[in-house]
């Protein structure tokens, strides 16, 4: 038995010009559950993460956050979109495009800020979620100048920092080496005691079991499957049908040899 | 191979990125004079300074600043060559390049070639330019990029020019490291010399293909902000606390100033 729901979408479509980057998505996901997904590059997923943030809108179809509708003119709603930035968080793949602030510290104090918190409070948030994240050692160095596992722990606290009730997390782990990813993984895992809303895009199969407890498959901007994510990895066809797998050869010896390959980070 | 009048330009660029790692890394030196000063007043105190210099038509009064500059660098601990290298040789070459044909064109007392009151001219034109650029690479060189943003508020500028002028610092880094990467990858691909008119090609294709990066990044940064609550207004934190010697320190910026303009009048 699920909690009660937290996002509902509904036969949503997006177009980016004559590209269908969603094609009829219906979805929904209760609070508390941790979800991924699952998709290879240009499946849509992406696209419906910034969908439940409000950031894009569907051409046809509805999303709705705890009942109330996403959209356009609901969001010029000072109130409405007050709340909602609050309550939903969104890292993004590319850390860069988010940390946009002269200093480390600033950035996380970003948010705060457009929530026109005292300044007690937010001085006792920015440094509590600086310490929590690991990058208080940081506080007053440039973005631009940390590596890319620096740059990712910013961003994850520039959104944490509000303590959110949900996070929307675009492929947490690209391009970070083993180490940085762990202790991503280990924080997504921990972060809010683990009972908090957590809905991760990503097509790194390895991630799924570790991060969530329910799996939507994505393919084309279509929704094909959702079930709990051990049923998903272990169903070779889909995954193969979802381009997340695929034929490999390789030579032992003077024989080729074929079997299906995964990449697991 | 030979380089565009484009990549000699983002060469020049990538360079003024190694000033400013160099200028971060001195306003990082705690134990320097000018570092512990409140940037507020640094940014009054050394403004007021080059109007006084600016103002005074007395050689050795402007002299007398620019030693006190030089000994200012001392006491905060910026290397005298990075000042040569930085600035006193470049400053020397552009306004050398100006100042030269005054020395023989002023009418005046003849010695040669030159002229005492085109050597005088060339002198004042050198020797105010030196001080004023040594003055204002020392407010660079000795305060935080993000503290010097801040500071520039007093001078009532808007806060969203200060965040805007803040965000362009920001990401010309990363479109800068994005250009050079370009024409690193482009150079690992082309072999022998490539003709005027194909570089001309090359080199716009580069610029129409950054342009294009750069209104993509544009977006969504706007889209990262509004994530984080940002709804056209713009807030910041202000952390500044001047203390006595704060005021010490103004008060002797605006003296020698006052005394520079006055013994010059």
């Amino acid at each position: 038995m699920g909690g009660p729901l937290m996002f509902r979408v509904e036969s949503a479509v997006f177009r980016y010009n004559a590209v269908v980057a969603l094609d009829g998505v219906s979805l929904e996901i209760e609070e508390g559950k941790r979800s991924v997904l699952l998709g290879a590059n240009g499946s849509g997923k992406s696209t419906l993460l910034r969908m439940l943030d409000g950031l894009c809108f569907p051409d046809s179809g509805t999303v709705s956050f705890r009942g109330a509708p996403i959209t356009g003119e609901h969001l010029e709603d000072d109130a409405f979109a007050h709340d909602f930035r609050r309550r939903v968080g969104l890292v993004f793949q590319n850390p860069d495009v988010q940390l946009f602030n002269p200093t480390v510290f600033d950035e996380v104090a970003f948010g705060p800020l457009q929530m026109r918190w005292s300044k007690a409070e937010i001085l006792a948030r920015v440094e509590a979620t600086m310490r929590t994240m690991e990058i208080a050692h940081l506080k007053d160095r440039p973005p631009h100048r940390l590596s890319g596992g620096e740059k990712k722990r910013v961003a994850i606290a520039s959104v944490l920092v509000l303590d959110p009730e949900v996070l929307l997390l675009d492929e947490p782990t690209a391009a970070l080496d083993p180490r940085s990813q762990s202790q991503i993984i280990d924080l997504l895992i921990g972060w809010g005691g683990g009972k908090k809303t957590v809905i991760t895009a990503t097509h790194d199969l390895g991630l799924v079991e570790d991060i969530a407890d329910d799996c939507f498959l994505m393919q084309q901007g279509k929704l094909v499957a959702h079930a709990t994510p051990s049923a998903i990895l272990n169903d070779e066809a889909l995954l193969r049908v979802a381009n997340l797998i695929h034929e490999h050869r390789h030579a032992h010896g003077p024989a080729m040899h074929t079997h299906p390959h995964v990449h697991r980070t | 191979m030979k380089r565009t009048f484009v990549e000699k330009s983002i060469a020049g660029l990538a360079a003024g990125m190694s000033f400013a790692a160099l200028a971060e890394a001195s306003a990082r030196e705690q134990s320097g004079a000018l570092q512990r000063v409140d940037p507020r007043v640094k940014l009054a105190g050394m403004f007021a300074l080059i109007v006084g210099v600016a103002a005074s038509h007395s050689l050795s009064a402007i002299g007398a600043v620019f030693l006190l500059a030089v000994t200012l660098a001392i006491a905060s601990r910026v290397a005298l060559a990075d000042l040569a290298k930085w600035v006193w040789m470049p400053v020397l070459l552009f306004s050398g390049c100006i100042a030269l044909p005054a020395v023989f064109l002023t009418p005046g007392d003849r010695i040669g070639l030159a002229t005492v009151q085109g050597l005088r001219t060339a002198a004042f034109l050198l020797l105010r330019a030196e001080t004023a650029v040594s003055i204002s690479s020392l407010l660079v060189l000795t305060t935080r990029w993000s503290n010097l943003l801040k500071a520039l508020r007093v001078l009532r500028l808007p806060v969203v020019f200060v965040v805007i002028l803040g965000m362009t610092y920001r990401y010309l880094f990363l479109m800068l490291e994005t250009a050079l990467a370009m024409f690193e990858s482009r150079e690992s691909r082309t072999v022998g010399v490539l003709d005027p008119a194909d570089r001309r090609r090359l080199a716009t294709a580069t610029v129409g293909v950054l342009l294009s990066k750069s209104y993509q990044l544009s977006s969504e940064v706007h889209l990262a902000m509004q994530s984080r609550g940002f709804r056209g207004e713009v807030y910041v934190l202000d952390e500044f606390a001047a203390r006595a010697v704060d005021w010490a320190w103004l008060g002797l910026f605006f003296v020698v100033a006052a005394a520079v303009a006055w013994v010059g009048r």
